[in-house]
Order: structure tokens, then sequence, then C-alpha cells
């Protein structure tokens, strides 16, 4: 039966070689973003190693810049970000907390907000911090985890084959890593005055993210 | 002659470069957490996935130095909240150190470290 | 150094991708923006589609022939289906795998292909990728995004069906 099922989709693949239309009869201009992306992705394939190092030496630097401007800038900001630290690793963003460990937040949070046709599959307690996680049908995790400031924890996204981008939350900075395959989960990052990191993950639209963070409610 | 054969077939064998499959690799949010109450050290591992049907396996150890005192495995799906306790020294620095697979691709090493009081 | 990071391990590989990369990136960019209706929508899933392709690019011989043109379409075709399921949120669509895909039109086909044709895209892509190009089930699952216990019951839904087209149309078996 196997040769049958073969031969129908060799027979398949020969009659659609045909009918499709021929490569140079599908003229397309692909724009900026598309190129940037193959070009990396060419890239990556044709020297792996160059490319992530080169890219660890951009992530290093782009961190340094990021530091330097908001330590600059605003003394909020400054006591925000000598709370939680991002450090890189070869394929993963780390965030350490380095600040004072007192006179630190307890508060609890919950999603104000859930996407349609998102269920709570789990929420569980870590370490001065909460885990939700909402599932639709098509078993996409969108995950919400809290942490506020504990001594000897690190919090790890996987931040390989992403990009970075900035953006605010309730009036917080924050990062969101965008993979480069639009099919796995993105990673929106911020904390708060109170040395609480907020994270929230999921295969959506950026906007449902920050959405989902906007709407985050204090107990 | 045999044995000659033998151990260069072992040898190509070695050489051969393993061409492993690139997996779509998968997200996962890792928060290796390490405390202490007396001599006691908690460590603990939350490993949380990208999809209800993502398989996580873990394996944590923790070192006193460059020695690995413990070594722990656990698994779960789409989640993982895993917890050991051991015995420890009094002043002494420890490292939990937390290898997490996903789908059966290995995701890399993460750590965190703690000072028993 | 993650194996992610090396999708291809020879210097024959990379050319090929290449090759495959000029050669159908319009083809592909056109079988999408057929299912997806918006271009940028359709950019999208041809990056996703090239990154499967370089994961998979040991399933391709030649870098342009028939075969080759077949295979980046099928792989476009499933992750601009992917990306059409995310868009809609999966509230409109019980049965994923019902969705029909890209227009198929067969001017010179056999019976057994034309019953190929009028499967549901999803099944039509498993068996396509299954016997005419040889991947496994653990490889169909990676590629598909799925356990490899759902690629083997996706695997047994697609045969069923194209059994039962065949014998509705009375194509002997």
């Amino acid at each position: 039966m196997d040769e049958l099922f073969k031969q129908a989709a060799d027979e398949y693949l020969n009659a659609i070689s045909e009918s499709l239309p021929q490569p140079e009869d599908c003229p397309h201009t692909f724009d900026k973003r598309f190129e940037k992306q193959m070009g990396r992705l060419i890239a990556k394939t044709a020297h792996p190693l160059r490319t992530a190092m080169l890219r660890a030496a951009a992530s290093f630097a782009a961190v340094l810049l990021l530091f330097g401007s908001v330590l600059a800038v605003d003394v909020n900001a400054r006591e925000a970000f000598l709370g939680w630290v991002k450090e890189q690793s070869t394929s993963f963003s780390h965030f350490v907390f380095k600040g004072e460990h007192t006179g630190l937040d307890s508060a609890q949070f919950y999603p104000g907000w859930i996407p349609d046709g998102c269920t709570l599959y789990d929420c569980y307690p870590i370490q001065n911090g909460q885990t939700f996680l909402y599932s639709n049908d098509c078993v996409d995790v969108l995950s919400f985890i809290y942490t506020s400031s504990p001594e000897n924890l690190e919090v790890y996204i996987y931040t390989e084959a992403c990009s970075q981008e900035t953006l605010t939350v309730s009036g917080y900075e924050a990062q969101l890593f965008i993979p480069w395959d639009a099919t796995e989960a993105s990673d929106l990052v911020w904390q708060d005055s109170h040395g609480t990191l907020f994270l929230v993950s999921g295969k959506c639209d950026k906007t449902v993210l920050i959405q989902f963070a906007e709407n985050i409610l204090k107990k | 002659m045999k044995k000659h054969i033998g151990f260069v077939m072992l040898l190509i064998a070695l050489l051969i470069p393993v061409y492993a499959q690139a997996a779509t690799p998968r997200r996962p949010k890792v928060l290796p957490y390490i405390n202490f109450s007396g001599t006691t050290a908690t460590c603990s591992v939350s490993v949380t996935g990208d999809s209800t049907k993502d398989t996580i396996s873990l394996t944590a150890k923790l070192y006193d130095g460059s020695t690995c005192i413990a070594t722990w495995t656990d698994s779960g799906t789409c989640n993982l909240n895993f917890s050991k306790t051991k015995t420890v020294q009094s002043g002494k620095t420890y490292k939990l150190t937390a290898d997490v697979t996903i789908n059966g691709t290995a995701l890399g090493t993460t750590s965190a470290t703690g000072t028993c009081p | 150094m993650l194996v992610y990071m090396s999708l291809m391990d020879s210097t024959d590989d990379r050319t090929k991708f290449e090759r495959v990369y000029q050669s159908y990136k319009g083809l592909m960019f056109y079988t999408a923006n057929r299912i997806l209706n918006n271009p940028q929508d359709a950019e999208d899933a041809v990056h996703t589609a090239f990154v499967k392709i370089a994961e998979n690019i040991s399933k391709i011989q030649e870098a342009v022939c028939p075969k080759t043109k077949a295979f980046v379409v099928t792989i476009v075709e499933n992750t601009a289906i992917d990306l059409y399921r995310k868009k809609k949120r999966c509230d409109t669509i019980d049965f994923p795998e019902d969705l029909p895909g890209a227009p198929v039109d067969l001017e010179n086909g056999t019976a057994l292909a034309a019953c190929m044709a009028r499967l549901p895209a999803r099944y039509r892509q498993v068996l396509l990728l299954k016997y005419s190009y040889g991947f496994s089930n653990k490889e169909l699952a990676r590629l598909l995004g799925i356990t490899e216990a759902n690629a083997v019951k996706l695997n047994q839904r697609a045969k069923q069906k194209f059994q039962e087209l065949c014998e509705e149309e009375g194509v002997p078996l």
C-alpha cells in the first residue's frame, strides 16, 4: 500500500510542478525587512560561528548603549535598572536582581485581561511570585510570570535568533524579544520601581502581549 | 587483524561528524533558584514551555566549587517545577545548574548561585 | 553552540540553499499570497518556509528541478496555512486539517494525482513529505511543529482520506 501512496505522491508532484507558474513569471519586490531577515538567515547558514560571535558582540553593545542611555537620562529608571540586570550568554538573556533587597514589594499580581480563546491552563507560585499559563485551542501557551527580587534566583529567557525592541509598558521601559521565526513565542520583559520583574510570553502579535501586560493588576 | 580493523572502525566512527538535524527551537523560560534554611539548601527550577505539548527534561546539579555534590533529573509536559533539598555547609557558596531539553533539543545551561549563611 | 546555529554543515548545502532561495522566492511568495491575500503576511510565511527549508536542506537533491519546486511550494503552503490559522486565532476553523490551502489546478494529472489534489492541504503535505521526500514521522513532527504521536495520527488520517477519495472517484487501489 505504501507503494501506492508513493506513486500518487510522485504523480501529483510531477503534475503540480507543470501546472505551477515558472519562477521567472512570479516577480515580486520583497520589502527591506524581508531582505534583511533573509540576509541574516543566509549569513547564518554560510558562517554560523562568525554570525554567532557578531550577534553576541552586537547584543553586548546594544545592552551597554541601553544601560548607558537610560542611566544618563532618567533617575527613576536608574534605580529600577539597579534592580534587575540583564546579562547575556550564547543563547539566553538572563535577569539577575542586583539591587537592595530591603523594602521590596511583596504585592501579588494577576492578569486583568485575557485574549479571546484563551483559558487558564495552570497557575502556581514561584519564589516571591507566580506563574500563570493560558492556552488556546492550538495548544499554544501564553505565560505570565512575575517575581519580586528574591536572592539567588535568575530568570532565563531563550533569546537566540531574536530581534529586540524597546518599548513602554505601564510607564516602564520594556524589552520585547521577537523571534525571527514567526511561529515561535515572543517575550516581553520589564520591571517596576519596586523590584518586581514581569515576563509575558506567547505566540501572538506584539499588540496582544502589550495589551495583556498593560492590564496586569495588583491585588 | 580483527582487533586492528575494529579499532580503525571505531576511530572512523568517532571522526565522522554527526549531522544533527536542526530542530525548530522552543523558547522556554527557566528560573533556577537556590534557597537556604540553616544548612539545608533547597534547589528549585521552574521551566515554562510555549506549548501544552512541549516535553521538558531537566538535569539539575549542585556544585560546591568545582565538585558536583548532587545530580537530579526530572521531566514534565508544558511546564516543570522541580525542587530538591541537600544538606550543605554554612559559609560556602553553591551553584545550581539546570540543563533543559525541550522536545529532545538541548537548550544550554542555566544557573543560580547562593551562599549558605 | 546549539544545533540551530549550524543549520547546514557543508559548503554545498549552503550554496544549494542560496540557489533555492534565489530561484524560488517569487514562486513561494505567489503561493503564500494566494492563501493569505496579504503581501506582508505572505513574506512572513516565505521567510518561515526558508527557515524550515534550511533545516531540511538534506532532503533536496538538486537546487533547481521540478521536485524541488514542488517541495518549496509544499513547505510554504504549510507555513502560510499556519499563519492563516494564527491570524484567525483558530476561532473560525474547527478542524485545521480541513483547510484547502492554495487552489490546485492540475492540467494533465493522473487519476491518483487528481485524488491527491482533492485532499485537504495538511493531509496532502504529510503524504508528499513522507512518500516523495522521505520524511520520517519524527522529521515530519519537527517540520510541522507537532508531536511525533500526532504526526503518526495525521499520516493515518491522511492515508484514510486519500483512500476514501479514490473509492469515490472509482480509482482502483
